[in-house]
């Protein structure tokens, strides 16, 4: 049996599911401008898209400038109850009750989130600045900087690896538009099947 | 800032099950570094399509102290005494590593990982003791033919999505709820429409454990009770990985069937009543099967599947888990 990959000089499928530590240390995001804002109180960035378009990435992305705040994770029907924080991440926001969502807002000073559904309204009402960020993953450039540093990550040794051009991810943006975790899908089927190192054709 | 490289180089990439894998740790340093630990790790992960799951894990701690700048080499052993082997498919892959990372006090630490294949010992181990670890599913917890109450549950499903509907609450939700509770519980109680006409239908495999290579006789039994056409009885062994990714709304299952051979154990034909029908065949695990390997979010499962297909009635359909152990 051979090492996995060896033929591509890869050491895994680098569209395969990556841990959170991973994702946060490959994640691709331009978020200069709000580095420094939860240093300020009552302020809320949200980040808000559809399922699939990299929401999570860009609040690990933010999370590693503000490492020892909380980070939540939301799931569906979760009534986690909430300590007083100056600075909180929370993802999947959407997923906690409205009464529940007040009680975030009023134990936390200031918060980052991902949703679904723009909340800008009720965290006026709870005294917030409100930062909203529509992620929109159709920048090719952004796309190749991803695809690009996931085989990076994934290559064995120094040399050749597959390469994701910008003719792939032009065809790739036809299908799925901006839904990344589609595209993702779409390229590990595509290096499960290379036979050699090459150019990918989508 | 000093600079410290770290390099794992193991003696080989291949090893079988009770070998000892051995190697070096070499350490690069350019300038004076204090080094709280230096580890290496020994463990197994998944990869491919599903979370990562991992086990297995030793740790050996080969230097503390302080280094000044040069070159240096720490030898390491580990011995691989158990499973899981590495295995390779499409949506799962299982893998060993081992991982030295160097803990630097106020530094990034630096860390090297290399991977390499367990393969299966060319000496049979006796019993299943060795893959005990990875909670295959017992047999016994697993309910044939089962007439519970529980399988009413789907109906809430479909109830609650008429009441939304009929509320005007949410026809989507609705008509998502009311049209999924429906199919799962007409897959839950198909075969026991089926056994209507069927009568009991018993199926068994001989053997629950089986190793690659090996035959074992898989039977299905049923009298029926009135006269019956029937289109066809089937067996088919199944080999599947599932694999779970993301978690909570975003959570998706994956899954792929690496191997599949179906038998007909009867053809097109009419089954006249209270007629016993008792019929045998023989499968083969094939020579390459992985072994069954559970773990939350990555497992790769084999079943023997018995279907019964009755023109314009529910079909019947039972599936039986069965464990491959290397």
């Amino acid at each position: 049996m051979k090492l996995p990959f060896i033929h591509l000089n890869l050491r895994f499928n680098p569209f395969g599911e990556l841990t959170p530590d991973q994702r946060k240390e490959l994640a691709v995001v331009n978020i200069d401008s709000l580095k420094a804002s939860l240093n300020k109180e009552a302020v809320a960035i949200q980040f808000l898209a559809d399922h699939g378009r990299g929401k999570t990435m860009h609040l690990l992305f933010l999370h590693r400038y503000y490492s020892s705040a909380e980070y939540i994770k939301i799931y569906q029907d979760d009534k986690p109850a909430f300590s007083m924080q100056a600075v909180r991440f929370v993802d999947s926001v959407e997923n906690l009750s409205k009464k529940s969502r007040f009680d975030l807002y009023n134990k936390t000073s200031s918060i980052a989130f991902t949703t679904h559904t723009d909340l800008s309204g009720e965290l006026t009402d709870a005294g917030f600045n409100v930062i909203t960020q529509n992620i929109c993953m159709d920048d090719e450039s952004i796309l190749n900087q991803i695809f690009s540093r996931r085989i990076k990550y994934a290559q064995r040794n120094a040399g050749h690896v597959p390469v994701v051009n910008q003719l792939a991810i032009k065809k790739l943006k036809t299908l799925y538009g901006d839904d990344i975790r589609s595209m993702e899908a779409h390229l590990y089927e595509l290096f499960q099947s290379l036979k050699r190192i090459e150019n990918v054709k989508v | 800032m000093s600079k410290c490289d770290i390099t794992v180089i193991p003696q080989k990439n291949n090893y079988k099950v009770g070998d000892t894998i051995k190697g070096e740790v070499k350490v690069v340093v350019d300038a004076e570094c204090k080094c709280d630990a230096l580890t290496i790790e020994k463990y197994w992960q998944t990869h491919g399509k599903g979370n990562r799951s991992s086990g297995c894990l030793e740790v050996d701690t080969l230097f503390s102290g302080v280094w000044q700048p040069g070159v240096y080499v720490y030898s390491f052993s580990f011995e691989l005494k158990e499973g899981p082997l590495s295995y390779h498919g499409h949506i799962i892959n299982i893998d060993w590593y081992l991982n030295a990372r160097a803990d630097i006090p106020w530094r990034f630490d630096p860390a090297a990982e290399i991977d390499f294949i367990l393969e299966k010992s060319e000496e049979v181990i006796s019993g299943t003791d060795s893959n005990d670890d990875f909670n295959y599913i017992d047999r016994k917890k697993i309910p044939l033919n089962d007439q519970g109450w529980w399988k009413l549950f789907p109906l809430i499903f479909f109830v609650i999505g008429l009441v939304l509907m009929y509320t005007g609450e949410s026809l989507f939700v609705g008509s998502v709820f009311t049209l999924v509770g429906a199919f799962i519980f007409y897959k839950m109680i198909q075969s026991a429409f089926a056994e209507r006409k069927l009568g009991k239908v018993l199926c068994t495999v001989e053997k629950e454990d089986c190793r690659p290579g090996e035959n074992f006789n898989a039977s299905i039994m049923f009298t029926p009770r009135e006269n019956l056409d029937i289109n066809s009885v089937t067996v088919k062994l199944l080999g599947k990985e599932i694999a779970v990714s993301g978690s909570g709304t975003n959570k998706s299952t994956h899954t792929h069937a690496f191997f599949e051979e179906k038998l007909a154990l009867l053809e097109k034909k009419a089954l006249p009543k209270d007629f016993p029908v008792d019929r045998k065949c023989q499968l083969k695990v094939p020579d390459v099967a992985p072994a069954s390997f559970y773990q939350t979010d990555n497992k790769i499962e084999w079943s023997v599947v018995f279907e019964v297909d009755i023109p314009r009635w529910p079909d019947w359909y039972n599936k039986l888990p069965i464990k491959i152990i290397n």
